[in-house]
């Protein structure tokens, strides 16, 4: 009887909430990065940044999610959940980050400030890729290297 | 002596045949515990914990928005255009309503050869563009008003003339509190358009 209801509050955290943060979270780095980075890119003015904010949201569901253990049984259930869900926040934050630096450089109409955010924003965004690929190489999120899951 | 390492025996035999008696009665943990892929979930979590922490911290410093204040001074202002009890940075509106408002003079009896001057977006944070010009010269670049006031240093008796350089949407709705009379000027132009505020000393 445990066990049914601790299923039932796994499958009613992922489908209600987790399945839908991250569905959330991938339109938002799509949203981030061709309406927001590439609107304020062509127009040079700069827009409210809220890819921030959507990073705490997701990060704090994800969080959850690793942290308790009814909530994590959908990690095993469908192991490539994991990696997905860790590479998604980690893009996420990177293009939020960029995305602020952007508004905040764009904020002021100057030539000179515009082409030091752009550059600014482009060494960022290779350093934070960088980190992401050097911290996967050492741990990587290959799921079949694990003999069990749960 | 014998005697003595036959007991030492026993005791070594019971004490050995003692220990798997106790593993096999203790149930058996080895699957219960934590895989490695567990543990990296529960290890991922607490630098994904620190992270959002951060990212909110950073995102409510970035973002500056404020609530729409709906008090009886906020009413008045929003009829008026002014208001002399309201803070420098009050948001009226949610949204952008066009309004294309007129200069100003503004008459203070402030000794001081300089004053400050605030100004923001009373409206949504819609990407509104303005620059100033203090006796014809730019007070610096174009810069997007928010909700949260900036604060440029103007002389006390002058002309300052804010010019609108884009309209994020709706009319471009801007507010400026001049500290040599204590009054906020709740203003609006078009893209394009300029307000000019004469201030003149008693």
């Amino acid at each position: 009887m445990k066990e049914r209801i601790l299923n039932f509050m796994a499958g009613l955290w992922f489908f209600g909430i987790l399945m839908w943060a991250l569905l959330f979270g991938v339109l938002a780095l799509l949203m981030i990065s061709f309406c927001d980075i590439a609107g304020m890119l062509n127009s040079g003015f700069s827009k409210s940044a809220i890819g921030l904010i959507v990073c705490f949201l997701l990060g704090m569901i994800l969080t959850l999610t690793g942290a308790i253990p009814v909530f994590r049984k959908c990690y095993y259930k469908l192991p490539w959940l994991y990696p997905f869900s860790m590479m998604l926040s980690m893009d996420l934050f990177i293009v939020s980050i960029a995305e602020t630096i952007l508004a905040k450089g764009f904020s002021v109409i100057s030539t000179p400030r515009h082409t030091i955010t752009i550059a600014v924003m482009v060494v960022q965004l290779i350093v934070c890729r960088l980190a992401m690929c050097a911290y996967l190489k050492k741990y990587p999120m290959a799921i079949h290297q694990y003999d069990r899951l749960e | 002596m014998e005697n003595n390492e036959r007991k030492n025996e026993h005791t070594l035999e019971n004490h050995r045949e003692y220990i798997p008696d106790i593993a096999q009665g203790m149930p058996d943990h080895s699957h219960e515990a934590a895989s490695p892929f567990t543990k990296r979930i529960i290890k991922e979590a607490v630098p994904l914990l620190l992270a959002s922490m951060l990212a909110i911290i950073f995102g409510m410093m970035s973002h500056s928005g404020h609530a729409v204040n709906k008090s009886s001074d906020a009413k008045a202002a929003l009829e008026t255009h002014m208001s002399t009890t309201l803070p420098a940075g009050t948001r009226l509106l949610s949204k952008d309503e066009h309004y294309a408002g007129g200069d100003m003079t503004i008459t203070h009896k402030d000794s001081a050869a300089k004053t400050k001057l605030y100004i923001w977006d009373y409206a949504a944070e819609d990407g509104d563009y303005v620059q100033i010009f203090v006796d014809g010269a730019p007070l610096g670049e174009p810069f997007m008003i928010k909700n949260t006031p900036v604060a440029l240093t103007v002389p006390a008796v002058g002309e300052v003339k804010v010019v609108g350089t884009r309209d994020g949407g709706g009319g471009i709705t801007y507010a400026v509190y001049y500290e040599s009379d204590q009054t906020t000027y709740f203003n609006g132009m078009n893209q394009g358009g300029s307000n000019v505020y004469t201030l003149l000393r008693e």
